[in-house]
C-alpha cells in the first residue's frame, strides 16, 4: 500500500490542492485499493523551498511532489507501484 | 455580577410576498451589560407603511429607556404621540419594551402585543401584573401592563408578535390560531429537552414553528425576541503562529488551559498545537465542501480549520447579517454558529507573517490575517453583542 498525502493548506489548496483532495474517492480503477490517501492541515513544505519548488504539495511515500496536479500525482503514484 | 450573561436575539419572518419586516426589534446592552433594554414592536398591516410605524416606536423606546426614561414613562409618551388610524381608532403600532437593570431588576411594559412569557428554567413564572389603561380621547381601546421582578439565572422573557400567535389562523388545524397558550407549552417542551438552549435558536424555533403552521407562507410578520440571562459561555479561537516560535509553548499552554471550547484556525497552528499537546491531527477527508479546505479533528479541539481563506468567509457571513449562518455545512458557517453561540470570545491572534502567503500569484483576498480578525471581532462586538476580546500574540 502507498501512503498519498494530501497538503490542505492554505497556499497549497489556492494553488490547485483542493482539486488533489478529490483523489480520496475518485482514484482511477488500476490504483483503487493500492493507495493509502491521508490529508494534512499544512506539510509546512510552502516556505523556503529551493529550486523554485511550488505549491500544492503532495508526499508520495514520504517523497515530495511539488507543483502537482491530479494527472502529475497519478503519474508518480503509477511510477510507485512500478518500483514497487 | 461576573457570572451573570444577557443573551439577547430576535428571530423574525417577513409576511409572505413583503420585502421587509412589519415588525421592528432593537436591543441594546451597555458595556458590561449593566444596563439592557429590548422592544419589539408590530407596525399596523405589513410592509414598508408598517416597517416604518414599527421602527419608529421601537427607535423611540430604545432611545428613550436607554438614556433613563422609565419604560412606563416611555410608553405612556409613545403612546400619546404615535399616530391613530382613523378607522379602527388603534394605534398604528404595539410594542413591548423589557428593560434590566444590574442584571437582575426586570421591568417589562407591554402595549396591546401578546403577553411575554416569562421562564424560569423550563417553568412559567407568573410575575404580577399591574394594567393601566391609558388616557387618550381619540383611542378606542388599549391596555397597558406593567410586570416587575427580580430576575435569577437561568430566567427567558420571550416577546412575540401576533403574528406568532395567530399563526395557522382559518386553518383546519388552527381554527384560532396557534394560541399564546400553545406557543407556551410548545417553548415549555424545547426547554425541557434542551435547557441551555440559546436565544438565537430558541427564537427561530418559534418562529420557524409559526411558518410551518401558516403552511409556509406567513400570513403577518412573524417575531419571536427572547432575553435569557444566564452563566456566560466561553469560546476562544486562536489562529496563526506566534510571533517567536519559543513563544508556541506558551502559547499552546495558553489555549489548553482555556476553560472553554476551542476553536484552532489554520494548518501551521494546528500542527504547532498537535505537536506541543502531544495529540495525533487528521484532515477529515470525509467532510469536504465545495468552497473551502476541509476541517481536521484534534483532541482537545471542538473545531479545527483551514486559516484565512475560513477566516475570510466567517468574516464575510458575519457582516452579511442574520441570513447566511443558519446551515452547518462548511467549515465557516460551523465557527459562526458556534461564535454566535458563545458569549465571552476570545480571539487569540498569532503575528507572525506567512511568507507563502507574499506570494503576488496567490489571490488578493488572501487578506492580513489581523485584519480580518480586527473585522470580526467588530462584528461581533457591534451586531451579535458578544463580549469579544482580541489578543495578540
Amino acid at each position: 500500500m502507498i501512503h498519498l498525502e494530501i497538503c490542505s493548506g492554505t497556499t497549497c489548496y489556492v494553488m490547485g490542492g483542493g482539486a488533489l483532495l478529490l483523489l480520496a474517492e475518485e482514484l482511477p480503477a488500476d490504483l483503487a485499493g493500492r493507495v493509502l490517501v491521508t490529508g494534512s492541515p499544512c506539510l509546512e513544505l510552502c516556505r523556503n523551498q529551493p529550486g523554485g519548488r511550488r505549491a500544492p504539495f503532495v508526499k508520495i511515500d514520504g517523497r515530495i511532489l511539488s507543483s502537482a496536479t491530479v494527472e502529475s500525482v497519478i503519474e508518480a503514484l503509477r511510477e510507485a507501484l512500478d518500483e514497487d | 455580577m461576573d457570572s451573570r450573561f444577557l443573551d439577547i436575539a430576535c428571530s423574525q419572518i417577513a409576511k409572505h410576498g413583503q420585502r421587509v419586516y412589519g415588525d421592528s426589534f432593537l436591543s441594546r446592552k451597555s458595556p458590561g451589560g449593566q444596563h439592557a433594554v429590548a422592544v419589539l414592536s408590530d407596525g399596523l398591516g405589513s410592509g414598508i407603511k408598517a416597517n416604518v410605524l414599527s421602527t419608529l416606536t421601537s427607535v423611540m423606546a430604545l432611545k428613550s429607556v436607554t438614556e433613563a426614561v422609565s419604560p412606563e414613562h416611555t410608553a405612556q409618551l409613545i403612546f400619546r404621540s404615535l399616530p391613530v388610524c382613523s378607522e379602527r381608532k388603534i394605534n398604528y403600532a404595539t410594542f413591548s419594551i423589557v428593560e434590566l437593570k444590574g442584571m437582575e431588576k426586570v421591568h417589562l411594559v407591554e402595549y396591546e402585543n401578546p403577553q411575554a412569557l416569562i421562564f424560569r428554567q423550563n417553568t412559567l413564572f407568573t410575575a404580577a401584573r399591574c394594567e393601566t389603561v391609558p388616557a387618550r380621547k381619540d383611542i378606542g381601546r388599549g391596555v397597558m401592563t406593567t410586570t416587575c421582578f427580580d430576575a435569577q439565572v437561568g430566567d427567558r422573557i420571550i416577546m412575540v408578535s401576533d403574528g406568532v400567535t395567530q399563526a395557522g389562523l382559518g386553518t383546519r388545524s388552527f381554527p384560532l390560531g396557534w394560541t399564546l397558550k400553545a406557543v407556551r407549552q410548545f417553548i415549555s417542551g424545547i426547554l425541557t429537552s434542551d435547557p441551555d438552549i440559546s436565544s438565537r435558536d430558541l427564537a427561530e424555533k418559534v418562529t420557524r414553528e409559526g411558518l410551518k403552521h401558516d403552511v409556509y407562507r406567513a400570513k403577518d410578520d412573524i417575531s419571536c425576541s427572547v432575553t435569557y440571562i444566564r452563566h456566560p459561555r466561553h469560546l476562544i479561537l486562536v489562529t496563526g503562529p506566534p510571533f517567536h516560535p519559543e513563544q508556541d509553548e506558551l502559547f499552546a499552554m495558553q489555549v489548553k488551559n482555556f476553560n472553554g471550547p476551542k476553536i484552532v484556525c489554520g494548518g501551521t497552528t494546528a500542527m504547532i498545537l498537535s505537536r506541543q499537546w502531544a495529540v495525533s491531527l487528521k484532515v477529515d477527508l470525509s467532510r469536504r465542501c465545495s468552497s473551502l479546505p476541509p476541517e481536521s479533528q484534534m483532541e482537545g479541539a471542538a473545531l479545527v480549520t483551514e486559516g484565512i481563506l475560513t477566516l475570510a468567509r466567517v468574516s464575510e457571513i458575519l457582516c452579511s447579517g442574520d441570513s447566511l449562518w443558519k446551515q452547518e455545512s462548511d467549515p465557516a458557517q460551523k465557527i459562526v454558529a458556534r461564535l454566535l453561540d458563545a458569549d465571552r470570545i476570545t480571539l487569540l491572534v498569532g503575528t507572525k507573517i506567512n511568507e507563502a502567503h507574499q506570494d503576488p500569484n496567490l489571490p488578493q483576498e488572501l487578506d492580513i490575517r489581523r485584519n480580518v480578525m480586527k473585522r470580526i471581532a467588530r462584528e461581533l462586538k457591534g451586531r451579535h453583542l458578544k463580549d469579544v476580546e482580541l489578543t495578540y500574540i
